[in-house]
């Protein structure tokens, strides 16, 4: 022994300790069996049946095989023994002779009293800490399936503890900055000993590895997480005590934490409907992503309503509905696109940040994502915007797709170079634009495909509101600042999701001054057609009477003859006529009667909605009086 | 039998080494930390035997104990316990299960051995005097291998009066944990302290 400070005080030396006289038994040696015999284990001990027990016999019939059959793998004695040591002596807690009785008694044997004492056996010896065999056997057996025997097998108050524990560490990490904190990194270890994450499945990973999942806690559940930074979020969220990021002195890699630490599962989804990212094991497993929103006061603004009810004029009801709508309680609900109209600073663009802001998002994604392969970026928040009309403007949207995307409450996500998957929940798209004819389609068809599509749009146009807009907008500016009070902004759309009662309709928040803008953008877009109409009822030439008719209280377009007039006027041809005129066609024709013979006859007329082709070209005024006057003349 | 040692107070060099579990059946760790002297080792004991159990309060003793911190003194090789990852034990531990604490502190003061003890989570100091649990705690010279470690722990059993009867046996490999702590509704847990 060695002498320290002083003579009486001695470190012991292990070399120089006596040997012992005493007749001391020997110590088991490890991995070589037990040294003392086991005796016989009773198969009589009485079966318990807990909801475990139910669980496990749910994971274990996938794999099972019937009395009589061969069990594939290593066979039913080995797998019997394994359960029974693995089960008695299972870290996240210990299942009694009872239950594993119960569960091996159910499991389908031609000779079960021998199975059961097998597994019995196992149980004590594992207890006893003679035998290790158990899991490694189980894992080997069932592969990526053992995960579900590790849930199965915890008990209802280890999953209760489990979650407790969990949402203890998320509100450790919530502490505010300023809010004393006395565990610090070095002592924490050291503080209160918690319930063990032992056994929960703190992370999970996608099988392509399009996902890794940080559990953090009840309110949130798993969290995506990006590989890179799980050494970090381990940490932050106190899991380094139950999940060691370091070997000695050197850090362990990502990699293993993960193949330590994790499970895989199959698919992955995400729901806006849902709060919390929950883990289904079942089958393959899956994950559905859920989206905990942050913690918004909501609170009515007196301000704000005031700049709404500017931006919306009549449409106020519909509008508060539609952005109601976008609270993550309705988010499951299909509603409108939205279509703001109005020159510059009335806040389009701030309506929609706005929005986001109450998903706790920076900015919304762009609704050009819709039509984009890579689209990742939707996941974000359910607010897409079309920033001044660049994707409903453009052509390269066709009214199908446009009718599609609205009502879908399901989408594909591709990243690049990940596997697809879904988005459940409705999306909300809102676009900003400086008139109503920035609104152009490509394929706008007749009646129905007008109908359907106001149903499917609010359209909002606040160019006679602009002052009004404005002048509110100053109320919400930052003092000093230039920019609007965004938290202002989120706070009363948060109270309108909370209070404002949703319309039970298709789309909410659908109507507004929708058929204008649909069809004002199209009649831009063949505006020699429509000239030529406004021609006719100002100051009508021949050949305009020749395209033009009113008949019986109807207006009539002979379109070759519209053609004769156009192609004076740039590259025109039939189809592009009947195109232009198909929104406003009602499927009726009149042939009017020959004054001539043969190559004198009159052409056939389409008959048009003169109602809509008005409201279309907004004829005001004179123009609106000289259609009324035709018509009237016509034998109305 | 006594050796001069080289100056330095209570120095027990760079090989103390605790290893902490959570609970008796989880096999990785939790923490492994270096220590400088005894008197740190006996700090962190303190404060870990100090602990209540983290099970929920009238839960079984044996559920209690599964939420109880467990100490080793031994350096794994890999991040699993498991006696053939055990590199080295670099403290003296004796697990007593049935003594006397009197006459073990007496033997442990007369033997002018730096060391700790404390009762286990599970003694009872109002039963019997002579059924005692206790851990003893003692810094060596130098680490042990795993392989001379059950041999070197009887000796010291014996070194303090310690018999084969008295519970050392269930401890005894290099792989074994010891628990600190204690239980819901139990007095704090008495330590000693010998030349430290």
């Amino acid at each position: 022994m060695s002498r320290m400070k002083g003579p009486s005080m001695i470190v012991l030396d292990p070399d120089l300790l006596p040997p012992c006289k005493l007749q001391w038994g020997k110590a088991r040696a490890p991995r070589k069996g037990p040294t003392r015999p086991i005796p016989p284990v009773e198969s009589t001990s009485e079966p318990v049946v807990t909801p475990r027990v139910e669980s496990m016999l749910e994971v274990l019939d996938k794999h099972w095989a019937p009395a009589g059959e061969a069990l594939p793998g290593p066979g039913r004695h080995a797998i019997v023994r394994a359960l029974g040591g693995w089960l008695a002596r299972d870290a996240r807690d210990p299942w009694s002779n009872g239950e594993i009785s119960a569960l091996v008694s159910c499991l389908p044997s031609d000779k079960p009293a021998e199975r059961v004492h097998q597994a019995l056996l196992a149980a004590k010896r594992a207890r006893a800490g003679d035998i290790t065999i158990g899991w490694s056997q189980l894992s080997e057996w069932l592969g990526d399936a053992a995960t579900e025997l590790e849930l199965a097998a915890r008990s209802d108050w280890w999953v209760r503890n489990d979650s407790r524990r969990a949402s203890t560490a998320t509100k450790r990490r919530r502490k505010p900055e300023n809010e004393e904190d006395d565990s610090d990194p070095e002592a924490r270890a050291f503080t209160a000993p918690a319930v063990s994450q032992q056994g929960l499945l703190l992370i999970l990973r996608s099988r392509d590895g399009y996902v890794t999942l940080l559990w953090e806690g009840d309110e949130r559940g798993h969290r995506p997480i990006a590989d890179s930074i799980v050494r970090n979020r381990i940490r932050e969220l106190g899991y380094d005590s139950y999940i060691p990021l370091s070997d000695g002195s050197r850090q362990i890699p990502v990699s293993r934490i993960l193949e330590e630490h994790g499970a895989t599962y199959e698919s992955t989804r995400y729901a806006f409907t849902e709060s919390c990212t929950r883990y289904d094991p079942s089958g393959e497993g899956s994950v559905t992503i859920g989206y905990a929103l942050p913690a918004i006061e909501a609170k009515r603004d007196p301000e704000v309503e005031a700049w709404l009810t500017a931006l919306a004029g009549p449409h106020i009801d519909r509008l508060n509905a539609w952005i109601a709508s976008c609270a993550q309680r309705h988010i499951g609900k299909i509603a409108a696109c939205v279509v703001l109209v109005g020159p510059a600073d009335i806040g389009k663009s701030m309506f929609a940040h706005g929005l986001c802001a109450m998903w706790g998002a920076v900015g919304p994604s762009p609704l050009a994502l819709i039509i984009e392969r890579f689209n990742g970026d939707m996941l974000r928040c359910p607010i897409l915007y079309d920033e001044e009309a660049q994707l409903l403007g453009s052509k390269e949207l066709s009214t199908k797709r446009l009718r599609d995307i609205v009502q879908s409450r399901a989408r594909t996500i591709e990243k690049k170079g990940k596997e697809k998957s879904v988005l459940l929940g409705a999306q909300r798209f809102a676009v900003g634009c400086n008139a109503l004819s920035d609104i152009r389609l490509s394929d706008l068809g007749g009646d129905s495909v007008i109908s359907a599509l106001t149903d499917r749009l609010l359209v909002i146009d606040a160019t006679s509101r602009k002052e009004e807009c404005k002048a509110a907008l100053e109320r919400l500016r930052v003092p000093g600042a230039y920019e609007v009070d965004l938290r202002r902004i989120a706070a009363h759309m948060a109270w309108l999701g909370e209070n404002f009662e949703v319309p039970v309709e298709r789309f909410i928040g659908g109507g507004g001054e929708s058929e204008v803008a649909i069809l004002a953008g199209h009649v831009a877009e063949y505006v020699d057609a429509f000239e030529s109409f406004r021609e006719w009822l100002d100051q009508p030439s021949p050949r305009d009477e020749k395209s033009w008719l009113a008949h019986e209280g109807h207006v009539y377009v002979a379109p070759a003859a519209l053609l004769e007039r156009l192609v004076e006027r740039g590259r025109w041809d039939l189809p592009r006529v009947n195109k232009a005129l198909e929104p406003f066609l009602t499927g009726d024709t009149h042939r009017p009667r020959s004054k001539g013979t043969g190559s004198q006859k009159r052409p056939r007329y389409s008959r048009l909605d003169h109602e809509r082709l008005a409201t279309a070209l907004r004829l005001v005024d004179d123009e609106l009086n000289a259609l009324v006057l035709r018509l009237h003349e016509s034998g109305a | 039998m006594t050796i001069e040692a080289p100056a330095g107070a209570h120095a027990i060099g760079p090989f103390a080494h605790m290893t902490l579990y959570q609970g008796a059946f989880a096999p990785v760790p939790v923490r492994a930390d270096d220590f400088d002297s005894f008197e740190e080792v006996v700090d962190a004991l303190e404060d870990l035997i100090k602990l209540e159990s983290g099970a929920p309060p009238g839960s079984e003793p044996e559920e209690q104990k599964k939420y109880l911190y467990a100490f080793a003194p031994h350096r794994l090789s890999k991040p699993y316990r498991k006696l053939e990852n055990v590199a080295e034990v670099t403290l003296m531990v004796l697990d007593v299960d049935r003594c006397n604490v009197d006459t073990l502190a007496d033997a442990l003061t007369a033997s002018d051995l730096v060391a700790f003890m404390y009762a286990s989570p599970s003694d009872d100091p109002d039963g019997d005097p002579d059924a005692r649990r206790v851990r003893v705690v003692a810094p060596i010279s130098r680490p042990l291998t795993p392989a001379e470690t059950p041999d070197s722990r009887r000796r010291f059993a014996e070194l303090l009066g310690i018999g084969p009867d008295q519970g050392v046996e269930g401890a005894i490999d290099a792989a074994k944990i010891f628990f600190c702590g204690r239980l819901h509704d139990t007095p704090p847990r008495q330590v000693w302290r010998f030349h430290v």
